[in-house]
């Protein structure tokens, strides 16, 4: 019983895969003292639908969320969001300094090159299990042309 | 029409003041509690990367220290004998000195965390055009301890205390390190 669920899983998981590709991602490694994180990645939509990521599941931290970046009165604000667009074929970037998902009140510490696992929620009902290295996230580099 | 002269005259002048908002601050020294001890900006460095922000940012503040972190690590060791880069939390309240402590040499050793009462923080700010504000989300209480803090995100460089360059987010940290051999260069 349980092989036959794992090869549901498994099948299910794979027919998504090929609507929805995660591109490389990663959560950013922070010091111990650290209870927020973000978590960043690539997202291609190789359907003909727009999608909208409307939630994140996981079990390493308190509360998973949406958040964007505004730059607004010499500050930069960030900002929960309700939703993001996947628009069909094409990709949603989720960076540094832009689109990402919060981890709020981390519930263990982060461990280097460690995989943490989540689950991205579609508007569709559609969900993606992910897992994203813990990386330490560079500086700003040159961009590379 | 004299009104409407004054009033475009009042309109004016209040555009150009937002415009110097984005302009060069005067800077000036200050003695600050840090995580190496009672740290007055003029009498260490010489060359000071100087940041504002909070351990608690998810993302600006870490890739900011996360620069600065390769700027030091990238230069000479007979030029990271002059250079080093100074953290200030502008969220006192959460940002105690060991936390601070763990949090900047995280990024290099030689990233220092410092920070101070709120007054003297702000009046630090103040000197550098450095702008912040609580913001709490809907999910958090607005008497907790749990908010973000919205604020400036350029960094700046400081030469035997004086500001000498106003560093923008998301320059590269080749061109910081040139800016810093270049500052060295001139004050051999």
């Amino acid at each position: 019983m349980k092989l036959l669920l794992a090869v549901m899983f498994f099948m299910s998981a794979q027919v998504f895969a090929a609507d929805v590709m995660l591109h490389g991602g990663h959560v950013r490694f922070l010091p111990k003292t650290s209870k927020v994180t973000g978590a960043f990645m690539n997202l291609m939509n190789h359907t003909d639908k727009d999608l909208k990521l409307v939630s994140v599941k996981g079990e390493d931290a308190e509360r998973y969320e949406l958040h964007t970046h505004k730059m607004e009165e010499g500050m930069m604000k960030m900002r929960q969001v309700k939703s993001m667009d996947l628009k069909a074929q094409s990709t949603l970037e989720l960076k540094p300094g832009g689109l990402h998902i919060m981890l709020i009140n981390l519930k263990k510490e982060l461990v280097l090159d460690a995989k943490m696992k989540m689950t991205l929620v579609f508007d569709n009902g559609f969900e993606l299990p992910i897992e994203l290295p813990v990386k330490k996230v560079m500086g700003h580099m040159k961009h590379k042309h | 029409m004299k009104y409407t002269l004054i009033l475009a005259l009042l309109i004016s002048c209040f555009n150009e003041k937002k415009l110097e908002l984005s302009s060069m601050p005067d800077g000036g020294d200050f003695t600050i509690k840090s995580t190496i001890g009672e740290y007055q900006l003029s009498k260490r460095g010489p060359v000071i990367l100087l940041s504002f922000g909070y351990t608690y940012c998810p993302d600006i503040c870490p890739t900011t220290l996360a620069t600065m972190g390769n700027v030091l690590g990238g230069l000479s060791k007979e030029e990271l004998s002059q250079v080093e880069s100074l953290f200030i939390s502008v969220d006192p309240k959460r940002d105690t000195i060991n936390r601070l402590k763990e949090y900047a040499s995280f990024f290099h050793p030689k990233v220092y965390g410092a920070t101070a009462s709120e007054e003297k923080v702000s009046k630090i700010a103040k000197l550098y055009n450095v702008q912040y504000s609580k913001h709490f989300t809907k999910n958090q209480d607005p008497d907790g301890n749990e908010y973000n803090v919205d604020h400036s995100t350029q960094s700046f460089i400081i030469y035997k205390g004086k500001l000498v360059q106003l560093i923008t987010y998301g320059t590269p940290a080749p061109d910081i390190i040139n800016s810093v051999r270049n500052i060295l260069k001139e004050n051999k």
